[in-house]
């Protein structure tokens, strides 16, 4: 399951935290800032990946739902 | 055939001068329940008071609004004391309102208070029933009206925010009857299909009959059950339905909602720059910081002159020998001076000096000092002896 996007940021926010602290060690330190860019690639994937779409759902008289471009 | 017909301003006036001469129309009492208030900014009031069937539109000029006992609401049973009359501009008739009493609540209103005290009881209201909304959602559902400004507002807002934004609309009646019941059948349905990640429930500004089915108890319910997290944006900042108390986060307006489900990503993307800078600098002074360490270590003495402590060691030797030497030489000093002034005593005392100053000794052969004339006879041979040397001489 890929992670979420705030899963991820929140998991960036706290890998800085812990880099700010100074108090991991060199490689330690070398692993989280591999995890944090990773992860904020992720975000950056995340936000860029979605594909605009505007539209309407319209339930049929069977109840299933037809889903139409939707224009103001 | 001639035709001479009348201006419009002309049939109005007309009018208006038929109700002006109806006495009854002159003072007349009215009750019913007040809506689309309005304090206008130049401290008209204006209003209209309606019944289950009829409505009239109302005024209440500045003059009169001073005497007001209460802040006139929307949805407020009052009664109204004023005079009928014909508003010539429009054609419309109103009623120019000289003074309003309270009539009890509103109908509407005491029934919105009831479910909203039953439910809230029930604890559909509890802060912790309620879902987070998810701070970056793939897909946004917005319940509301396919025509209006509603749905332009929340598209315009939320492809502002994300220009790739994917926004499901379940088209929904949002007032009179019916409504309520398919506001509530648009959110199942959303979490029956469940394909968005957050709901939008939407309504602009309206009386308190229009917002009514957002306080419906069959949409308060829908919201409850709902697993997608909900916000509700109904009416105007300071319209507050009972969807808004259920909902997982109330939007004061459906722009606000849309600012609430999307996120910006401009914002989101500097936001995340920012984190990998953090990044690459904490690595950076970690690593500044190790070789600092590192190169304290390296410029330790032990490294630098690992032949500091024997060189210290022979340094101590020299110091060690050097005292010993100053001591000697002290001591030898002190004594040779000692030696020195003994000498001297010995020498002033010595009876060299006193031939010196012209005396002699007189010794016999033997060398003894002869100290009276009794120790030589005539014919002794005897030495004197000077300073320079001795002579020789015989007693005569």
């Amino acid at each position: 399951m890929e992670k979420k996007f705030e899963e991820a940021i929140i998991e960036l926010e706290g890998i800085i935290k812990e880099l700010e602290s100074g108090e991991l060690s060199l490689d330690v330190s070398m692993e989280k800032f591999k995890q944090g860019v990773e992860l904020s690639n992720i975000c950056n994937k995340k936000l860029e990946q979605a594909e605009k779409s505007i539209t309407q759902l319209i339930e049929n008289t069977d109840g299933t739902v037809t889903e139409e471009k939707f224009e103001i | 055939m001639q035709i001479n017909p009348m201006s419009v301003t002309e049939l109005n006036k007309y009018i208006k001068n038929k109700f002006a001469g109806d006495e009854f129309l002159q003072n007349v009492l009215i009750k019913g329940e007040l809506s689309n208030f309005k304090n206008h900014y130049t401290g008209h009031m204006y209003f209209t008071l309606k019944d289950e069937t009829s409505l009239i539109k109302g005024i209440m000029f500045k003059t009169y609004t001073s005497n007001l006992k209460f802040v006139p609401k929307d949805g407020m049973s009052v009664v109204i004391f004023g005079t009928v009359s014909v508003f010539e501009r429009d054609g419309q008739y109103q009623i120019y309102c000289k003074d309003m009493m309270l009539d009890g609540m509103g109908a509407l209103y005491a029934s919105y208070e009831e479910l909203k005290n039953k439910l809230e009881k029930e604890g559909l209201f509890d802060v912790s029933h309620k879902k987070k909304i998810p701070m970056f959602s793939d897909s946004i559902g917005v319940i509301t009206s396919q025509t209006g400004a509603v749905i332009r507002d929340i598209i315009n807002v939320s492809t502002r925010r994300n220009p790739n934004v994917n926004i499901k609309l379940i088209p929904s009646a949002v007032q009179g009857e019916g409504a309520g019941e398919k506001i509530a059948k648009a959110i199942r349905k959303f979490n029956e299909l469940n394909n968005v990640d957050v709901i939008i429930i939407a309504r602009g500004g309206g009386s308190l009959e229009d917002l009514w089915p957002f306080n419906e108890e069959v949409v308060a319910r829908a919201i409850y059950e709902s697993n997608l997290p909900v916000i509700s944006a109904v009416g105007h900042e300071t319209d507050f339905s009972i969807s808004d108390f259920v909902a997982d986060l109330r939007a004061p307006t459906p722009s606000a909602a849309a600012e609430l489900a999307v996120i910006d990503v401009n914002e989101a993307k500097w936001k995340l720059q920012n984190y990998k800078n953090s990044l690459r600098v904490l690595l950076n002074r970690k690593l500044e910081n190790m070789k600092n360490r590192y190169e304290r270590c390296k410029n330790s003495v032990i490294f630098t002159n690992p032949y500091l402590g024997i060189q210290n060691r022979y340094q101590l030797i020299d110091r060690y020998i050097k005292k010993l030497t100053y001591v000697t030489s002290q001591k030898y000093n002190m004594e040779k001076n000692k030696y020195t002034k003994l000498v001297s005593i010995l020498d002033s005392i010595s009876p060299l000096k006193t031939l010196e100053r012209g005396y002699s000794i007189v010794q016999n052969e033997q060398s003894k000092v002869i100290k009276s004339i009794s120790d030589v006879n005539k014919g002794d041979k005897i030495k004197v002896v000077l300073k320079d040397g001795n002579i020789d001489a015989e007693i005569i």
